[in-house]
């Protein structure tokens, strides 16, 4: 077991590596720059002092040195367009507030999601079954984007039940401010009340029919035991498959959503780092977000082994 | 030494003019209950929530860098404003100023009651500190190059002087005195631009590299100071009760939010959440008409853009036709701006010049006094396709080129992917096959650092561009189009003659002679058909009803509260 965790640590720090170096080269050879922009409004003779002022004017490899070396000490550096902000900066004010939202929408989500699918599963072929499965369809295929204008057009706007843009900071964080989460979480939570209803459906019906719950059925079991007993538990294994992935999505934050509630989260700044080729920023969110994927992917599989023997692990012996 | 000197009326009338409209309401700071009349009776809070799509996260006024929403907490020696008679420049943290006879010299005689927000007083030293850092060859200000003409101050950017050789020097606490190489009547247009505004050394040279990147490290010295950032979402600002001119602001609290879709911004100023909105296309339609039945404010001001298309004058284009005047007069001609404008952007003025109705000259729109340069030629053709064709043609066959049009295609290169963006291509298409019976082929990328890779390679025979002038002259339009400043802009045009009258200009001090080159030169360009003017930009502002005395600026802040107040928002 601690021969496979060091084999596993080793690899996950040259994935890291590899997505640093991909990240960095990938950038590099997009045209044009952070400063394109700006620098197209001076004069000849500014940009150059530009360039300089920003260490861009450098050689490629140089600055892949540069980078590399900072990053090893913790320092992503600073963002070329919005002077002053840093990956370290984001961590401490921008990822709690994703973190939140994304765990609001998935626990509701997954809750409604997987109440729903019982519902399809043990009405299998009945109107709520189909009805179910309609309502899936038509959250997971209407963009996000779609959904959070239409609920605040409603709520905020005509019902005025909630504000329609903000998020709670400060001393709310994470526990106040629920009137300004509302919205946000519904608009987020449908996608995961559409994928784990589907889950938790298809993977019931497989239980069903296996022969330990015609068992449970001849025994004369209830019909609410023979769910709770024995088609739930055993039905949960894709689901707990999935729901580390939806850990690790869920805090990445949403660009849509964070974009039309205007919530200072991290998705919303991941995308416009992109877009502005800010090399640093992209550069540190692209490593962070891959390192939370791997330990969360680590975490799982070495979960795995513990939950069910069954499951070995490569250069280890369950025998 | 002959005395100019400015008097405060034209700030202080505007604010008095404030007040007689009734002045501000609910505010319980007692300074600004001398202005106040109906609002006694009122219960609006004088708090005021307006839109943006950006913050930024630059407060260094050397900077420039997002001067257009923070110049409104400070204050320079000039503030820009505009108001319905137009842009002008009003006397802030200066109280006068003496210009010696040569007009090379000037002494600004600063405001004795002027603070900082932490109560200190702002000196004449903060503004040699401030000027002296925009030179400074360690911070490589991207606005350096606005001062160049004080004495010393190029020589000390480019390390052949030093600090102490700037000729912007604090004569005694409350004198600031800046003596240029040669006279230059833009000058003072140039005093309202964030990078000459006064900055603290004490906290500047604390603050090291954090200095205007950290929101708390700053002081303000102008009506508002920053209190409150959320990134991304919520940026307060309160009134700056240490403002020289305190008393006329009645606004407690600014509140701007970041609110990045116009579908959630219209509900929100439907709502009465937002007070101010700026939009566009069918939201900018949906408030028109409301605007039209009173039930919103409409603002609609020029504004310092012209929006063009420019042509490959290096290389003349994809197809290697450019280098050619009739055929580039026939495109520029075949486009009719009414029928575009309309069809595309339902605003903005159709343009037939370069330089924008939103730079004044000599107190008066320059558009005002000098025709635009295009519309007599243009108005020889308009709508008449068919002599537009033989204008092609006889161009085509200048260049030994089959006169053939069905067989000609030129080369479109533009990005962005915003509705308007993606129909003012399709309708340039069409015009241009229709009009003309050329093919026009749309070379469009993703973003704008793609867009400089293929203009620098070459793959296009126009590309969008256009100017934003950064002070209030006609200079800074026409400096874009000498040869090898704006390629950008000008798309490499050159012309000895064009330059020769920009260079006579230097240190030209008769406004009437000034005027003529100016005009000269803009005629130039349109002989030459240069570029294709579309459009000259224009700022669109709508209110709430109970907003008043809201001002805009296009070389300060682009909004000013520091004499607006809230009426019967009731709330």
């Amino acid at each position: 077991m601690t021969k496979y965790i060091i084999r596993r640590l080793v690899e996950m720090a040259l994935t890291l590596f590899i997505i640093a170096t991909a990240t960095f080269f990938l950038l590099e050879a997009v045209p044009g720059d952070p400063l394109t922009q700006r620098a197209d409004r001076l004069p000849e003779q500014s940009r150059a002092a530009l360039y300089e002022r920003y260490g861009l004017d450098r050689p490629v490899m140089e600055r892949y040195l540069t980078q590399m070396n900072n990053m090893l000490h913790g320092d992503f550096g600073e963002s070329f367009v919005y002077a002053g902000q840093t990956v370290s900066g984001l961590l401490k004010d921008r990822l709690p507030v994703s973190a939140r939202l994304g765990i609001q929408q998935m626990l509701l989500g997954v809750s409604v999601g997987l109440l729903l699918g019982i519902l399809a599963a043990t009405h299998a072929r009945s109107p709520i079954d189909y009805a179910v499965v309609g309502l899936s369809v038509l959250l997971i295929s209407v963009p996000h984007l779609v959904f959070g204008l239409l609920l605040q057009k409603v709520f905020a706007g005509t019902l005025k039940w909630f504000p329609t843009i903000g998020w709670p900071t400060g001393k709310d964080l994470w526990l106040g401010g629920w009137k300004y989460t509302v919205l946000p979480t519904l608009t987020g939570c449908f996608s995961y009340i559409a994928t784990y209803a589907r889950l938790l459906k298809t993977s019931m019906l497989d239980v069903i029919n296996q022969d330990y719950v015609l068992t449970a059925e001849s025994k004369g079991l209830s019909r609410g035991a023979i769910v709770r007993r024995h088609i739930l538990r055993n039905s949960f294994i894709p689901v707990m498959t999935q729901l580390p992935m939806s850990v690790a999505m869920c805090i990445t934050g949403s660009f849509f959503i964070e974009s039309i509630f205007s919530i200072p989260g991290i998705g919303q700044y991941y995308v416009t780092a992109v877009q502005n080729q800010d090399l640093s920023i992209v550069l540190g969110e692209t490593v962070l977000l891959a390192l939370l994927y791997i330990v969360v992917l680590f975490i799982t599989d070495v979960l795995y082994v513990v939950v069910d023997p069954r499951i070995s692990m490569p250069g280890t012996s369950s025998r | 030494m002959k005395l100019k000197r400015r008097s405060v009326l034209g700030m202080m009338g505007a604010a008095c003019l404030s007040a007689i409209l009734a002045g501000c309401g609910g505010s319980d700071d007692s300074s600004s209950a001398a202005v106040s009349s109906a609002a006694q009776s009122g219960t609006d809070t004088q708090v005021l929530n307006i839109r943006t799509t950006a913050f930024g996260n630059n407060y260094d006024v050397q900077d420039m860098g997002w001067r257009w929403m923070m110049a409104a907490c400070y204050s320079g020696l000039y503030r820009n404003v505009a108001d319905d008679t137009g842009e002008h420049f009003v006397l802030d943290g200066a109280e006068s100023v003496d210009v010696s006879d040569d007009g090379t010299v000037y002494t600004f005689h600063l405001q004795p009651n002027a603070k900082w927000s932490d109560g200190q007083p702002v000196t004449a030293h903060d503004y040699e500190y401030g000027w002296k850092r925009l030179v400074n060859p360690k911070y490589l200000y991207d606005y350096a190059s606005f001062i160049f003409n004080v004495v010393g101050a190029e020589e000390y950017y480019n390390g052949t002087g030093t600090a102490d050789g700037v000729m912007a020097v604090a004569v005694d606490d409350y004198t600031f005195q800046v003596t240029l190489k040669i006279a230059d009547p833009t000058f003072e247009a140039k005093l309202v631009a964030t990078p000459l505004y006064p900055t603290r050394e004490d906290l500047a040279e604390t603050a090291g590299d954090q200095w205007g990147k950290d929101w708390t490290l700053c002081v303000y010295n102008g009506p508002f100071c920053m209190s409150e950032l959320v990134e991304d979402n919520k940026m307060v600002w309160t009134k700056n009760t240490n403002y020289w001119n305190a008393d006329e602001t009645h606004l407690e609290t600014v509140n701007w939010y970041l609110v990045g879709e116009d579908s959630t911004a219209a509900t929100m100023f439907d709502n009465g959440e937002l007070d101010v909105l700026q939009t566009s296309g069918d939201y900018s339609r949906k408030y028109q008409s409301e605007a039209e039945a009173g039930q919103v404010q409409m603002i609609t001001a020029d504004y310092p853009g012209t929006v063009c298309l420019a042509f490959d004058h290096k290389n003349g284009g994809k197809s290697g036709l450019m280098g050619n005047l009739k055929i580039r007069k026939a495109l520029s001609y075949s486009i009719n701006r009414e029928e575009m404008i309309d069809a595309v952007y339902g605003r903005y003025e159709p343009a037939y010049g370069f330089i924008s109705p939103a730079i004044t000259f000599d107190g008066k729109s320059y558009r005002s006094q000098v025709e635009e340069p295009m519309l007599a030629d243009y108005n020889k053709y308009a709508g008449d396709y068919d002599a537009l064709k033989s204008l092609f043609q006889e161009g085509l066959s200048e260049l030994g080129m089959s006169t053939d049009l069905s067989s000609v295609t030129v080369t479109y290169l533009s990005y962005g992917s915003t509705v308007e963006e993606s129909s003012f291509r399709e309708y340039l298409q069409q015009t241009w096959q229709q009009n003309l019976g050329i093919q026009v082929e749309l070379n469009t990328v993703g973003d704008y650092s793609l867009f400089t890779a293929e203009r620098d390679a070459g793959n296009f025979d126009l590309f969008s561009a256009g100017w934003y002038s950064d002070y209030n002259d006609p200079l800074d339009y026409l400096n874009t189009f000498y040869t090898g400043l704006y390629v950008s802009v000008s798309g490499g045009y050159s012309n000895s003659e064009y330059d020769a009258l920009i260079d006579s200009l230097a240190g030209e001090n008769d406004n009437a002679k000034r005027l003529s080159i100016y005009t000269q030169c803009e005629q130039i360009l349109f002989d030459d058909c240069a570029t294709i003017p579309l459009y000259y930009s224009t700022k669109e502002y709508f209110l709430q009803n109970w907003v008043k005395d809201f001002r805009w600026s296009s070389f300060g802040a682009s909004q000013e509260f520091y004499i607006t107040y809230i009426e019967g928002r009731g709330f």
